[in-house]
């Protein structure tokens, strides 16, 4: 019981969160304060969405990776702009169509890598350059500005109660929703089945193909709901916006637990990772360090997880 | 179906039955017109894409922009050819572009101090054999898979180079007259040459010693590998410092053709890297490639990249380009092994 | 008498529950051949693994020209003179045949590669063995199956070996090619080597091998000089024959069991026997029937009838075409030819997932790479094939799967703390009964179980034994693929034995002996029953 409590990456997790908080309210008086935890959560909203999808299709196993998330982010952006200030369409309306464009994206990734039977690191790093590159080509290289401010307050710059609006109904819901789905569905168990062993999934009848090809299109959904909320919050839509996001995606994905060969790994752990990330980004900030050492910090943690990982589990707590 | 007791299948076929060998047939002669295809892909969009820009600009099939090209991609062909030794044992590295930003920075500081150039190029080569060695550790020794690891490090050498560079450009000027791009020995430019040297000597390791052997025959069965006695961690420890070593050299290029070290330099070279080594045909699964197939994936590439602005294309075509030809290329890879398997009734 | 090249004394080797090897003692003397013959299972793969530096023996001693010998890997017992080939041979398929030859140990100078020294010694290599020069630049992948072997057999060749393994090495040889190695193998004990063949064949044995040594159940039970194909079947199967026994499936007209219908086999080749069985016996519906299924150079011409409530047993050595034929049928490979029918109607094989819902299910070979979902539980393993039971919107009624999942572990008696347990936790035996379970709970009408007590400690085969006799009584089709002959005589209502893709003959009641079964599976029937199978001989001749 215990040495499973040791074993799961969460309690690791939960043991850093504490670590990291104590630390950082000893740097700095202010990091306890309410808004300032608040605004830890807005920032990392937008990059926990993107993990959240990244995550689904490394649990899908069959070396799932899905280095385009970046890029069909930026595309969606544009899609979401262009909707909504060329043809002036409703806020709401762009953002579904967004969202059905960056799950269209997603589905071609995941067509190419079951269909023809190709690495999924290529073929989204094939199609990281060609989204990223469309979305350039159709925004015409610029920002597509003018939105509608009163239409996209509600997305982008709400808050209820002091709780961000991307947080509150974009974020938790969708942690919750995924979390529900990969535990309490027969897709989820699918995910899991043909992340443990594709083979033995197959002959036990699970549809590897179809299930594969649905956490593509899942993970370019979140990407243009990551699109969604940065467009609606900054009022304009980037040809950029998802540029470097993939990186950091894949890194709270792993730290969250979820095991590169797939088939392991918790929604809840990824969600804690990225609380994690997020502590400790906004703590090195209010003491004043730039943003990048944040990276660097990311990068360290990521490695130092896998290191306690490769030496077996008794020794968890060591991180 | 009750055919008569004694009637012999082998001397009456029934006529309903196919001749059993025709889908295998047709499977061996798909598989040789895929290979076939294979081969020929690259030469033939390089063809195809020197022709095209030949017509569409004037400026392009000169002297000086083949110059140009060499120049501009030298840096990046360096890193692309010890790229290769890793992608061929079925490993990957993304943090070539940060290690080249980083040592760039100690290589701009140190020549902006007056140091002495040997001094420079060996602290250059010294520092990429190190963080070479430190993916080779993570990803060898600690048997953390290479994708995440080299995230792992590509973060943290960008976060070292911005710690370093501190808010302050630091201006660069070429180690020695002849790591710079204005370099020429008998008309052609120094460092194109260097490229080709490098090349050439990655080759013959690669095709004529046991080591190149022993690179092959871990990315296309480390386990067999292991079986005929091959030192498989030395061997893939030492991939990556050669690696490392050319991340050195290719850091002295790239800091003299940019001439400024700045915050994230080097970043951008990542996925040009594994992209001209992915283009050229080298197989991200191990076991098949070679520094030749990079070179054509990175001419490609880097004619495509300068090309496309001398035709009067938005540059930001340029990664649908990229994007396209990567997909084609592995496209058909992907073919050639469904194929093969299904020739091979293997149920994996 | 030379003295042993090389020589085990009393060499022990346990795998978890099963003894491998039970203080075997054995010796290859100089410029000697000797046979090691046994059943699937009984040790002769694992003794020369030990040999080989693959395993390392519990317990006894090895001594190689004198001198102690305890290899610690592959590459020590090569280095020492003992060269292997295995039966499933690992290779470099992307590397050119020259580079597989050499592979380890190159012609070279500080690391510098002396190819053209390797070529011409290659070149040479491969002309001893009947292959073109020219194979040397072909990728190994490329080849076929035989070529593959022949290469491996000329890359052990070249190992100036002292003592040369081969397991099974005729098997994918046609018989040229299988004459041009013994060839070699002449000329290599010539020069003093010892060479070492597992084989299943014996039509070959005079020619192969001076000596014949028997393994059973992980002990050596017999050694001799003659090749008399009865005393060794003896000793394989391990009690001696009634004088006629050896005879009776193509003399006498047997008396069948009362249960399976009438029989004659001598009259009628096998697959007329088949269709004359389903006619009389009524309560016995054939759920699955086969006709004619091809699959190139796998099975050929494959007649199969599965009936309702019975165990159909499918025997052959490995590499005839049993498991493919079952994943035909699954339709996770193709087939070339022939038809299939389910529960009386046409039927396509369309892949596992539509197998199971028409009522099919295959409990798979290898459990840990084909069955087991290692990462999740004992519950979640166990049900996943069955979800549809358990929800209609996608969302999983925990409930019901928890009571699901309870009451197959009841009734399966399997061993663990329940739904939550991780799969991995379990013992072999009982992570195979979860897999049995998986497939019952979809509730089929036809279970093809592939080696269902591989590598499971013998109480727990019991237990599975007795589950799967159980099946068969609640009216479900069993069709039962083993390599274990004590299973298929314990459990099988009717015997097809398959041999190098062919089916060689139908065997049903009391008609099902060792050596019988035995005969069938090394394609030994030809002489005993000339009379009944000239059909299938004709295919054997048209397939080797």
């Amino acid at each position: 019981m215990i040495s499973g409590i040791l074993k799961d990456r969460r309690s690791a997790l939960i043991v850093l969160i504490i670590i990291a908080i104590v630390a950082m309210s000893l740097i700095s008086p202010y990091f306890l304060q309410i808004n300032n935890l608040l605004t830890l959560l807005q920032y990392s909203a937008v990059v926990g969405v993107l993990a959240l999808g990244q995550v689904m299709v490394i649990l899908g196993g069959g070396g799932g990776i899905d280095l385009s998330i970046g890029s069909t982010m930026s595309l969606s952006s544009v899609v979401f702009g262009l909707a909504a200030v060329n043809y002036g369409l409703s806020p709401w309306i762009a953002a579904v169509i967004a969202l059905v464009a960056g799950a269209g994206f997603g589905t071609i990734n995941g067509l190419l890598i079951t269909m023809l039977n190709l690495p999924p690191l290529i073929v989204t790093l094939g199609t990281m350059y060609l989204y990223s590159s469309l979305a350039q080509v159709l925004a015409g290289g610029v920002d597509i500005t003018g939105f509608d401010r009163e239409g996209f307050r509600t997305i982008g710059q709400m808050s209820v109660a002091g709780v961000p609006f991307q947080v509150l109904c974009i974020l938790l819901p969708l942690g919750a929703v995924m979390a529900f789905v990969t535990r309490r569905t027969a897709f989820g168990r699918n995910v899991y089945a043909v992340g443990s062993n594709d083979v033995a999934a197959r002959l036990a009848g699970v549809p590897v193909t179809r299930t594969r090809i649905s956490l593509y299109a899942i993970s370019g959904g979140t990407a243009a709901l990551g699109a969604v909320i940065t467009a609606s919050w900054l009022l304009n839509a980037k040809s950029t916006a998802g540029v470097g996001l993939e990186l950091q995606a894949i890194t709270i994905a792993v730290l969250g637990g979820a095991a590169i060969t797939g088939g392991i790994g918790r929604i809840s752990g990824t969600l804690l990772a990225l609380v994690l990330v997020a502590v400790l980004n906004n703590g090195l900030q209010l003491a004043g360090v730039g943003s990048t050492y944040q990276i660097g910090l990311l990068g360290a943690v990521l490695i130092i997880s896998m290191l306690v990982r490769a030496r077996g589990q008794s020794k968890t707590l060591v991180a | 179906m009750s055919a008569p007791a004694m009637t012999s299948p082998s001397t009456t076929p029934s006529p309903e039955a196919p001749d059993p060998s025709s889908a295998a047939q047709r499977d061996a002669r798909l598989l040789s017109i895929l290979r076939w295809i294979q081969q020929l892909l690259m030469p033939v969009l390089l063809v195809v894409e020197v022709i095209l820009f030949t017509v569409l600009s004037p400026h392009f099939m000169t002297a000086q922009n083949w110059t140009n090209i060499a120049i501009n991609s030298a840096d990046l062909a360096l890193i692309a050819a010890g790229l290769t030794l890793i992608v061929i044992m079925a490993g990957i590295d993304v943090s070539t572009g940060f290690a080249v930003g980083l040592i760039g920075w100690f290589v701009a500081t140190g020549m902006a101090d007056q140091r002495s150039p040997i001094l420079v190029l060996l602290t250059a080569l010294l520092a990429g054999a190190v963080l070479g060695l430190f993916n080779g550790l993570l990803t060898v020794r600690l048997a953390i898979p290479s994708i995440v690891a080299t995230l792992g490090t590509s973060a943290i050498f960008q976060t070292l180079l911005f710690a370093l560079w501190n808010s302050t450009d630091v201006f660069a000027r070429p180690v020695f007259p002849w790591l710079s791009g204005q370099s020429r020995i008998a008309g052609f430019p120094t460092v194109a040459l260097l490229v080709i040297v490098v090349y050439l000597i990655l080759h013959v390791v690669l095709s004529r010693t046991v080591y190149g052997r022993s690179v092959y025959a871990i990315g296309s069965n480390a386990e067999a590998a292991a079986l005929t006695g091959i030192k498989i961690g030395r061997v893939r420890l030492t991939a990556y410092l050669i690696l490392g070593l050319l991340i050195g050299l290719a850091a002295c290029l790239y800091s003299a053709r940019i001439g400024v070290v700045q915050a994230s330099s080097g970043g951008e070279l990542t996925m040009l890297v594994i992209s001209s080594v992915v283009v050229g045909g080298t197989s991200i699964l191990g076991g098949e490639g070679s520094v030749l197939r990079t070179l054509g994936g990175l001419v490609f590439i880097a004619v495509l990249r300068n090309g496309v602005v001398l035709a009067g294309v938005p540059s930001l075509w340029n990664g649908v380009m990229i994007g396209v030809v990567i997909l084609l290329a592995v496209g058909i890879n992907g073919l050639v092994v469904r194929v093969s398997r299904r020739q091979r009734r293997s149920l994996t | 008498m030379t003295q042993p090249v090389l020589e085990a004394k009393d060499i022990s080797k346990r795998f978890g529950a099963t003894q491998a090897l039970d203080g075997v003692s054995f010796r290859i003397d100089a410029s000697e051949r000797v046979a090691v013959m046994g059943e699937n299972g009984a040790g002769k793969s694992t003794l020369m693994k030990v040999f080989a530096g693959v395993h390392q023996a519990d317990s006894g001693t090895l001594t190689l020209k004198g001198e102690p010998f305890t290899p610690n890997s592959p590459y020590e017992a090569i280095l020492s003179g003992i060269s292997t080939v295995y039966q499933e041979p690992a290779f470099f398929s992307h590397l050119s045949v020259l580079e597989n030859l050499y592979m380890g140990r190159q012609r070279s100078t500080i690391g510098w590669l002396n190819t053209p020294a390797m070529r011409r010694e290659g070149q040479e290599l491969l002309g001893r063995l009947a292959l073109p020069g020219k194979l040397l630049r072909r990728l190994m992948g490329e080849l076929s199956l035989a070529e593959q072997q022949l290469v491996l057999i000329a890359r052990a060749v070249a190992a100036d070996a002292q003592v040369l393994i081969l397991d099974e090495p005729t098997s994918i040889l046609t018989d040229t090619e299988s004459e041009r190695l013994f060839t070699v193998v002449d000329e290599l004990t010539a020069d003093g080597v010892g060479v070492c063949f597992i084989t299943h064949r014996f039509d070959e044995l005079e020619r192969m091998a001076d000596r014949y040594v028997v393994l059973r159940d992980g002990k050596l039970v017999g050694e001799t000089t003659d090749a008399d194909r009865d005393g060794l079947l003896a000793m394989m199967g391990g009690r001696e024959l009634a004088p006629n026994a050896a005879m009776s499936t193509s003399v006498t007209p047997d008396r069948v069991g009362a249960d399976s219908g009438t029989v004659d086999q001598a009259a009628s080749p096998s697959q007329a026997s088949i269709g004359s069985q389903t006619a009389t016996a009524d309560h016995d519906q054939v759920v699955l029937r086969v006709r004619g299924a091809s699959l190139e150079s796998t099975f050929d011409d494959i007649d199969l009838d599965v009936p309702a409530g019975r165990i159909t047993g499918l025997y052959g050595l490995v590499g005839a075409g049993r498991t493919e034929l079952a994943l035909s049928i699954l339709g996770e490979l193709g087939l070339d030819a022939g038809t299939v029918e389910f529960q009386g109607k046409p039927y396509t094989p369309a892949g596992s997932r539509a197998a199971l819902t028409r009522g099919i299910a295959y409990l798979p070979e290898d459990r840990k790479t084909q069955g087991l979902l290692r990462h999740m539980t004992v519950g979640e393993n166990l049900s996943v094939a069955a979800m549809s039971s358990f929800t209609s919107t996608g969302v999983l009624e925990l409930g019901k799967e928890r009571s699901l999942v309870a009451r197959w572990i009841d009734r399966m008696k399997i061993k663990t703390t329940g739904h939550n347990a991780a799969i991995t936790s379990l013992s072999g035996g009982n992570q195979q009964k979860v897999l049995l379970a998986r497939l019952m709970a979809t509730q089929p009408k036809l279970l093809i179980l592939d080696e269902p007590t591989r590598g499971i400690d013998v109480a727990t085969k019991a237990e599975i034994h007795r589950d799967i006799h159980a099946l068969a009584a609640q009216g479900i089709a069993v069709l039962l693929i083993s390599s274990e002959m004590s299973e298929l005589l314990e459990l099988a209502d009717v015997v097809h034995t398959l041999h190098e893709g062919t089916m060689t003959s139908t065997l049903s009641g009391a008609q099902i002996t060792e050596s019988a079964v035995l005969r069938g599976a090394t394609g030994s029937l030809a002489d005993a029953v000339s009379t009944s199978t000239v059909g299938s001989e004709s295919e054997m001749g048209a397939i080797s």
